[in-house]
């Protein structure tokens, strides 16, 4: 069974949304367990897709988040590839050639043979086309005519209404400079010595004119943008008649555009196939994660697109044991006793007892969480006046319940036992197991690895088809070789718990 | 059923293929390993430069309540594309045509020239391709191309060289100039 | 879930010195072109293309029944040429594939009667979705998932679509399916 399927081990996330464990991430400094849904999702690097350019995100802006050099089929949303095809070029005279060959220094790979006699034989020149080859559509379908260099040089499609956008977009931009002047006007009446240091987070370019009055000097910028006058839009009710052909002539589907190919081209959205334009591709993102209460990296990508390693990586996989099913003893019935077989697994470097619980354990942990979590909050520089983080604050955790409920009676273990630590050296070596005393539900146990075999009754109420849930808390030791205080530095050990949910399959008939 | 397979010359046809009935390969066709051609219904003849890979399967299929009829041949046009894995059982196939990867073409359906039937889908129900229809997408979409798709003699003359080196072949048995002297 | 023991008989499958399961009922066309670096299993029905071009498969892949691999080719004005195909480390094609790309990275999970179209680029930690499509020279960035609509999700850092530790995942998957994949015991007699 592949870990592609959806796996019958889940554990609550301190959200309280069960996820199976690799999905999961662990913050060593909380500790506890993370999902994708509570920590906060931030932007690390742009990059095309297909050509795995690194675009920095200024110019990721400017670009309006699309590659320079992709194009999108416009009729099947696949990339377009450009193909060479040979083109004749008939040479009449000295002057052409000159000519031509002045404009194809431009071209990367044309075959320019230069021969001092005048000849009138035809030579070829590459040329560029744009192709799709899912849909087989090309940029010959709707008319744009060959280029010379595969990429670079593809006119952009300017929609009618390109003008009016532009004045738009400039009017607004103003207008939230002007705002942005004016707040910033009032608060230095208001309190002007109150922010002494300008923070680096401001990004419109308005520290500098911070800096210069804490210095004492006058504002350069000082006379108000007014912004550029627009004529607002005027709504018609005068539409344009139909055609008349529309009723009489038979409607040809294969020459209308589908919604979402009008969708794609969201400018001018055009009804007819011979208006669909390559469109450009629109970049991706890496994503770095990050604890919403201690504010620290859950993960951090590397930077370079093509690579997959991390330069911080706290997965769930990494820190808390995995528990894998293995199977049932029996076919489940409701009100029998059964048993199954998990599977524990230590991913750590030190020895891990574990015990698996019916409720809940104590609280010990809390207090230096949310101790952690104040001295972020209230931290001086986040209530510094008129500034915001661009990022999302940290908020306070609220606990939500896990709401799943399990429907069936464990025994309980009758006593903890150990996870010996990771050691991949281990995995070479011969088989030597020492037999020691051991709890009467451990099947084997073999480096960190330790088969367990764990009764429970499904209850009886269930009926035929319905899944037998079980729940239990699995406490265990986790030794953090990160601490949140200063002074000290040993490792910590602390008795980590979390809640296990496990679908062992459905009751038979 | 019995096996009668006619290959003119220049055809490349592999051994390990499965070919059942009446079949007539023109010359230059191809035919990859583990191919599969069933003439169940009546003979097939395939036209010049077809390229049949692996896994393909091209059906002549029995009609229920019908039996082999000598007249009811399938004519398979030139220069056809029928890639891995594919399943045809069109009615009629013109030139020119790409079978992708995966696809399915049910008995009802006629083929033109110059279409292509994108990887993965299932054409069942009985009608007809235009010319240069395009079938792509996951919705099975069709579009019109402006011109045929261009031919595989290219890569026809590649296995030609090549296949022989690998494989063991079934011989060309059959020359129409000395079948007409014979005549 | 543990992935449960793969039988099969001692008459079926062939074990080289390095390692390679290969099943005897299989296409190998040109076995000298193909090269499987050690712990590659490829099942009964797969078919190799090693007469068109070179084909290299890394250690701990897993070719599954049915799939094809076939170098893929491309055409040039004189003519066309197949070219090599790069398989990386623990990479598992599900049944019925079929995969004509150009390179495939390390890390890469390909699912059942995926099509893969020629010349296409799978970089590593990528996962192509049972049953889809992807047309001929589509490039397939790290942490991305070609879903069976047509539509690429993901990226590196977003949890949702390939798991973070992908890696990882891949690794033990592939050790333990070959871990897993056993002969049958002889009966007891």
């Amino acid at each position: 069974m592949s870990f592609m399927q959806p796996s019958p081990v889940k554990y609550a996330c301190s959200c309280g949304i069960l996820n199976p464990i690799n999905k999961l991430f662990f913050c060593r400094h909380c500790p506890k367990l993370r999902c994708g849904f509570c920590v906060s999702h931030e932007i690390e690097s742009n990059f095309c897709s297909n050509c795995l350019e690194n675009i920095p995100s200024t110019e990721a802006r400017h670009k309006k988040n699309c590659c320079a050099n992709c194009f999108d089929c416009p009729c099947c949303h696949h990339t377009l590839s450009p193909r060479a095809t040979a083109v004749p070029v008939v040479r009449k005279s000295e002057e052409s050639k000159d000519k031509d060959k002045e404009g194809e220094s431009g071209a990367d790979s044309s075959p320019a043979t230069p021969s001092t006699k005048p000849s009138a034989l035809p030579t070829t020149k590459k040329m560029y086309y744009l192709s799709c080859l899912s849909c087989r559509w090309t940029t010959r379908d709707v008319g744009i005519p060959d280029q010379g260099v595969a990429t670079g040089t593809w006119p952009d499609n300017e929609s009618l209404y390109q003008a009016r956008f532009n004045t738009l977009m400039e009017y607004y931009q103003s207008l939230v400079l002007q705002e942005k002047q004016e707040k910033q006007e009032f608060q230095r009446r208001k309190a002007p010595k109150h922010n002494k240091y300008p923070s680096l987070t401001d990004r419109t370019g308005l520290t500098v004119s911070l800096i210069r009055r804490q210095i004492g000097w006058s504002d350069k910028n000082l006379s108000k943008t007014k912004p550029v006058n627009i004529t607002p839009a005027e709504a018609s009710a005068e539409v344009d008649d139909l055609p008349a052909d529309i009723f009489t002539q038979p409607i040809n589907l294969r020459s209308i555009t589908t919604i979402s190919q009008r969708h794609s081209q969201p400018a001018d959205q055009p009804e007819a196939v011979n208006k669909l334009y390559p469109q450009r591709r629109s970049l991706w993102i890496k994503r770095s994660l990050r604890c919403r209460q201690c504010e620290h990296n859950l993960i951090k990508p590397e930077y370079h697109p093509t690579s997959i390693k991390y330069r911080i990586q706290l997965f769930a996989s990494y820190h808390v044991p995995e528990v894998v099913m293995v199977r049932c003893e029996q076919p489940l019935q409701p009100g029998q006793a059964n048993a199954i077989l998990l599977k524990f697994t230590n991913p750590t470097m030190f020895d891990m007892t574990i015990s698996l619980l019916e409720t809940a354990p104590q609280e010990v942990l809390q207090q230096a969480c949310r101790i952690k979590e104040e001295a972020v909050t209230s931290s001086p520089l986040l209530k510094a006046t008129g500034v915001t983080l661009s990022r999302q604050n940290s908020t306070r955790e609220i606990k939500r319940e896990v709401l799943d409920v399990a429907n069936a009676k464990l025994v309980p273990l009758e006593s903890p036992f150990v996870l010996s630590q990771r050691d991949d050296s281990k995995e070479f070596d011969e088989d030597v197991q020492a037999p020691s005393e051991e709890p009467k539900f451990i099947v084997w146990r073999k480096a960190n690895k330790v088969l367990l075999r764990l009764q429970f009754t499904p209850d009886a109420e269930l009926k035929p088809g319905q899944l037998v849930t079980l729940g239990f808390y699995m406490q265990y030791t986790y030794v953090n070789t990160v601490s949140n205080t200063q002074d000290k530095k040993d490792p910590t050990t602390h008795a980590l718990h979390s809640r296990i949910f496990i679908e062992s399959g459905s009751i038979g008939n | 059923m019995e096996s009668n397979i006619k290959i003119f010359p220049k055809s490349v046809v592999c051994e390990e293929s499965t070919l059942r009935g009446d079949i007539t390969f023109s010359s230059g066709c191809v035919v990859h390993p583990s191919a599969t051609i069933i003439a169940e219904a009546g003979p097939i003849i395939i036209g010049e430069n077809c390229i049949v890979e692996e896994y393909a399967t091209i059906t002549h299929r029995l009609q229920p309540g019908a039996s082999w009829d000598v007249n009811k041949i399938l004519s398979i046009g030139g220069h056809n594309v029928f890639e891995v894995g594919c399943n045809v059982e069109a009615s009629r196939i013109g030139d020119k045509n790409v079978f992708e990867s995966k696809c399915y073409v049910g008995s009802g359906v006629s083929v033109s020239s110059g279409c292509v039937i994108g990887a993965g889908i299932q054409i069942c129900m009985a009608q007809q391709l235009p010319e240069n229809t395009i079938v792509y997408g996951q919705q099975a979409l069709q579009r019109e191309a402006i011109e045929k798709q261009g031919s595989q003699t290219l890569q026809i003359d590649f296995l030609r060289k090549v296949l022989p080196n690998y494989h063991h072949l079934r011989k060309p048995n059959y020359d129409p100039k000395k079948a007409r002297s014979v005549v | 879930m543990e992935i449960a023991d793969t039988y099969y008989s001692k008459d079926e499958y062939v074990e080289t010195a390095s390692g390679n399961k290969v099943s005897r009922h299989t296409v190998l066309c040109g076995s000298q072109n193909i090269v499987l670096n050690g712990k590659v299993i490829v099942q009964s029905g797969a078919i190799i293309r090693g007469d068109l071009a070179n084909v290299r498969a890394g250690r701990y892949c897993v070719i599954s029944k049915n799939s094809v691999i076939r170098p893929p080719y491309k055409q040039f004005s004189k003519g066309i040429a197949f070219f090599p195909m790069h398989i990386g480390d623990h990479v598992f094609i599900g049944e019925g594939a079929v995969v004509s790309a150009a390179t495939i990275g390390s890390f890469v999970y390909i699912g059942k009667n995926a099509i893969i179209g020629r010349r296409c680029t799978l970089k590593d930690c990528c996962v192509i979705e049972d049953g889809a499509v992807l047309p001929p020279e589509t490039n397939v960035s790290s942490y991305m998932r070609y879903t069976a609509k047509g539509t690429i999700e993901g990226g590196q850092g977003n949890p949702y679509f390939v798991p973070a530790a992908m890696q990882d995942e891949m690794v033990n998957y592939t050790k333990s399916f070959y871990e897993h994949f056993v002969r049958t015991p002889a009966p007891a007699s």
